[in-house]
């Protein structure tokens, strides 16, 4: 049996008096690719903040292996685990570089720049997420799809074993939405890092997660291995939409694709 | 697309900035209604360094020399002392705020010294210590009620601390008017006072606010790097292991304790605090490591600058040196804003 590298128990969030999370109990295994999945308002993103410790926990308990979050110090928290949040706005013009640079913050000198190792690091994680030519480039006017990879790069460099992700590929083109998952699925394979990541594409999570986390309303409604826990009926509960599993003949994963919507759902949708 | 290449070398810059301020005091010291003499401050300058303080009476007239160390040398060193803690509050404000419109009267400084100085005026204090001690409470008071009612939450959002303190100000200004139609003979000396300036500066002035201004700009440095994690985001920072909360309240704190002693001195002198960290921003690029002692730098050669030139132009009158600021800043920074399209 695997130890959890995050661990929630009881866990309840309430913020501007509304209950966001309720009474969550739910571990995180190591090496694992992690999909968040729930309708909007769901809970998915305080869950994300609540494990990374930017939230105040109203009840129940965090632990990062092992240690209860709040034992842990900014500095530590920062060593184990990084965040990709969902706004990665800018007020000032910081070069890519620099803000990928910043992903080194927690290995580096108050006194000292950054090392040839911190250097070589930012310059791999800016290759693979292809934004290597725009490093010299102002953050603050970069389209959306680029501040994300952006934010992607400095999480890789700081070389954390959990990765958090808020909807990270939520506005990339096609072709950086498959090369930013393969690349954090390879992250899991070959490096044996833990990736936990909202996505709202049912097929890409169908494709890239072990496992899923699903919430519905602020409660728990499954975590579990991926093609065991999603299915039609699951996302028919959750979604309250009608989807058809199907099994891809070239790779034999299943996948779902859009059935026709009861004239109740069709309403509600409209 | 934005490149950031334009920025200028940072060694060039700061020597440039070096050697700008050594010119820039010596010019000051030069020039007043007592008479201008380059070669007179310069021998004064020079006398204890390399001949002792004796001689200088055979070159340069007693009260000359009287005139230049105890009025003008204490001035320039306020003007200096000033610059660099309203510039590097601005940019530590800007940072925080992650707003570019943040300046070191963002709290209700300002309004909270103009208050207390009021009052006091309006109750009959005059000279000595009495204006600028309530000056200063009336600042920090005015700080302390802004982060009691505005602090928890800007954890989450710093925007509610920056609302806070503009209804505050608001509040603060609105009760100063009152004062000044309630107490018409006094509104010439408060609205002088408002205006701020560095007359009558003294030794003793100084011996109070140099140590708070260095401290201050020297606390900021240390916290550069968590003032440029800030401006990317709370989430980000606090995910590089920055602690939100200490973080902004101790630069809160030091920042609001370096401005009222300012403020309380020389009055709200403005346009300093707002701009010269976004021309140092131009020229060096946003990291705090350089932006903070850049704008020290260049806070206070303006603000000497600012000031000779207040007390020059139509000598034995003095024109209040915020205006002087606002008046020549703001073209030479329209100019960089048009140059470099966006701040």
């Amino acid at each position: 049996m695997l130890k959890p590298v995050i661990q929630a128990h009881n866990l309840s969030i309430t913020l501007d008096g509304k209950q966001i999370l309720k009474h969550i109990s739910t571990a995180v295994l190591p090496g694992q690719f992690y999909a968040i999945l729930g309708p909007n308002g769901s809970g998915k993103s305080t869950f994300l903040k609540s494990i990374s410790g930017l939230l105040p926990i109203g009840s129940g308990t965090v632990m990062h292996g092992g240690t209860d979050l709040l034992r842990l110090s900014a500095k530590e928290l920062a060593k184990n685990q990084a965040l990709v949040p969902q706004n990665n706005g800018m007020s000032f013009d910081f070069s890519a570089y620099e803000v990928v640079m910043m992903g080194r913050t927690p290995h580096m000198s108050r006194f000292y720049g950054p090392a040839r190792e911190d250097k070589k690091r930012v310059e791999e994680a800016m290759l693979k997420t292809g934004i290597w030519s725009l490093r010299r480039q102002s953050v603050r006017t970069m389209s959306g799809g680029e501040k994300q990879r952006v934010a992607i790069a400095r999480a890789l460099v700081q070389d954390t074993l959990v990765i958090l992700l808020d909807e990270p590929v939520s506005q990339l083109d096609l072709y950086h939405q498959i090369s930013i998952l393969s690349l954090l699925k390879e992250l899991c394979e070959k490096r044996k890092k833990t990736v936990v990541t909202v996505i709202h594409d049912i097929n890409q999570v169908m494709e890239y997660a072990d496992r899923v986390i699903v919430f519905k309303e602020g409660r728990l409604v499954a975590n579990g291995a991926t093609d065991k826990v999603i299915s039609s009926a699951l996302i028919r509960k959750v979604f309250d939409v009608n989807m058809e599993r199907m099994i891809n003949d070239n790779t034999g994963k299943p996948f779902f694709i859009s059935a026709p919507q009861s004239e109740v759902q069709v309403a509600g949708l409209v | 697309m934005k490149e950031t290449d334009g920025r200028v070398s940072r060694k060039y810059l700061f020597a440039g900035l070096g050697l700008l301020l050594v010119v820039g005091i010596w010019l000051a010291l030069s020039f007043g209604p007592a008479g201008d003499s380059f070669t007179s401050s310069f021998r004064l300058l020079m006398e204890p360094l390399f001949f002792g303080d004796t001689i200088h009476a055979e070159m340069v007239s007693e009260s000359y020399a009287r005139i230049f160390w105890y009025i003008r040398f204490p001035r320039v060193l306020m003007a200096l002392f000033t610059g660099a803690a309203l510039a590097v509050s601005g940019g530590a404000f800007q940072s925080v705020f992650r707003n570019p419109m943040a300046d070191p009267y963002v709290l209700g400084i300002s309004s909270g010294a103009s208050l207390g100085a009021a009052i006091a005026i309006v109750m009959g204090v005059a000279g000595g210590i009495g204006i600028p001690l309530a000056a200063f409470c009336g600042a920090l008071g005015t700080a302390f009620l802004v982060f009691q009612l505005g602090l928890k939450r800007a954890v989450f959002n710093q925007n509610v601390l920056l609302l806070t303190g503009i209804a505050i100000s608001m509040m603060l200004t609105a009760l100063i008017s009152l004062l000044l139609v309630l107490n018409s003979d006094k509104v010439e000396s408060i609205v002088f006072w408002m205006m701020g300036g560095f007359n009558a500066v003294s030794w003793s002035q100084l011996r109070i606010v140099a140590p708070v201004v260095i401290l201050g700009v020297l606390a900021l440095f240390f916290y550069s790097r968590e003032l440029n994690l800030l401006t990317v985001g709370n989430d980000t920072a606090h995910s590089l292991g920055v602690r939100i909360k200490t973080t902004i309240t101790v630069v809160l704190i030091i920042t609001s304790l370096m401005v009222a002693v300012v403020v309380a001195y020389s009055g709200a002198i403005g346009f300093i605090g707002l701009i010269v960290p976004h021309v140092m921003r131009f020229l060096s690029g946003p990291d705090n490591k350089y932006v903070i002692p850049g704008s020290a730098l260049m806070g206070g050669i303006l603000l000497i600058v600012a000031d000779t030139l207040a007390r020059n132009v139509i000598p034995p009158a003095e024109l209040p040196v915020g205006c002087i600021t606002a008046l020549f800043g703001a073209p030479f920074f329209l100019v960089l804003l048009m140059r470099k399209q966006g701040v």
